[in-house]
């Protein structure tokens, strides 16, 4: 068949890397996704990294591997959720339920990225000394670390921050190509569900430690 | 042979077929003829319709035959129909005009 390419103004790097959806969605990309953020999960499980929010990570509480699961899937279902919902409102067409799952679970994968970078040692000898100035208080506080460890902890900051925002370009995208929407309605819906996402995500995540507590 | 210039390339309006030739006889037809509205598309957009057809209106295979996700080729259909909608829009006013 003399089928053409889509006109496409990225490089095909440039579109992997900031809109993947374009040439994966669907089934399959809900199945790469869900085994990413249980990737993310294990491996942030090895350094107490956690992923407490849509847009959270934090590093220092210790928790079974279950409860790091738990944290993968609830961020990325509160998200979902929400966008479904709002691709429904606005778009007022139909779509792919399985689109804006699956692209959602994949705009995930850059936190496996975070989780790399949280579970570094030196990374971990800092949150532990900044954790023992918080818990007390009383005390004048020092740092007992390595200048290196500064570095790399500040380093792997920088990392992290990066990835969170390549992570939202990245729902951003999956949810218009899911959605088929552009412009104000899909920028203005998205940071809606985002904002309501990330409280709805804290709401699952505190009411799964009253029903099952970590200690 | 040139690719169908379907728009005026000085002011863009819509361009008509003026003079057609037999390829055996060269006999010339003149006249005003307008380009039915699927040659009013881009030659992507002919191409992706045909293909389209070929895959007897299945996106699933549309997909896996340009190797771009199910709804990356839907958005592209979308964008498609809402040309042509436009399209019809326009030769009904065109229509309308001659006719008073």
């Amino acid at each position: 068949m003399n089928t053409q390419a889509l006109p496409v103004k990225m490089n095909r790097l440039a579109v992997w890397l900031f809109n993947p959806f374009t040439y994966l969605a669907g089934w399959q990309a809900l199945m790469l996704g869900v085994i990413l953020i249980i990737g993310t999960a294990l491996l942030g499980s090895v350094g107490n990294v956690h992923f407490d929010g849509v847009l959270d990570m934090h590093m220092g509480a210790e928790a079974p591997l279950w409860f790091f699961i738990a944290e993968g899937f609830i961020d990325w279902l509160s998200l979902a959720i929400y966008l479904w919902i709002a691709g429904l409102i606005v778009r007022g067409s139909a779509f792919r339920m399985v689109d804006v799952f699956g692209t959602q679970a994949l705009a995930r994968w850059p936190m496996l990225l975070s989780a790399a970078a949280g579970i570094l040692p030196a990374n971990q000898r800092v949150t532990e000394e900044l954790m023992k100035i918080v818990q007390n208080p009383g005390q004048p506080p020092v740092l007992a670390l390595e200048p290196i460890d500064v570095i790399v902890f500040a380093m792997a900051m920088i990392i992290i921050l990066v990835t969170i925002i390549w992570m939202i370009v990245l729902m951003y995208r999956a949810y218009a190509v899911s959605c088929n929407l552009k412009g104000a309605k899909a920028f203005v819906s998205f940071i809606i569900c985002l904002l309501v996402a990330e409280a709805m995500s804290k709401l699952g995540l505190y009411t799964i430690i009253k029903l099952f507590p970590l200690n | 042979m040139s690719r169908l210039p379907i728009q005026c390339p000085a002011c863009r309006e819509q361009l008509n077929v003026n003079k057609l030739t037999c390829r055996k006889c060269q006999t010339q037809v003149e006249g005003l003829y307008e380009l039915p509205l699927l040659l009013r598309l881009e030659s992507d957009e002919q191409v992706f319709v045909l293909d389209f057809l070929k895959c007897s209106g299945s996106l699933k295979e549309m997909a896996a035959l340009m190797k771009l996700s199910y709804p990356t080729v839907r958005n592209r259909l979308d964008e498609i129909i809402e040309k042509i909608k436009q399209l019809e829009q326009t030769i009904d006013s065109e229509t309308r005009e001659k006719n008073q």
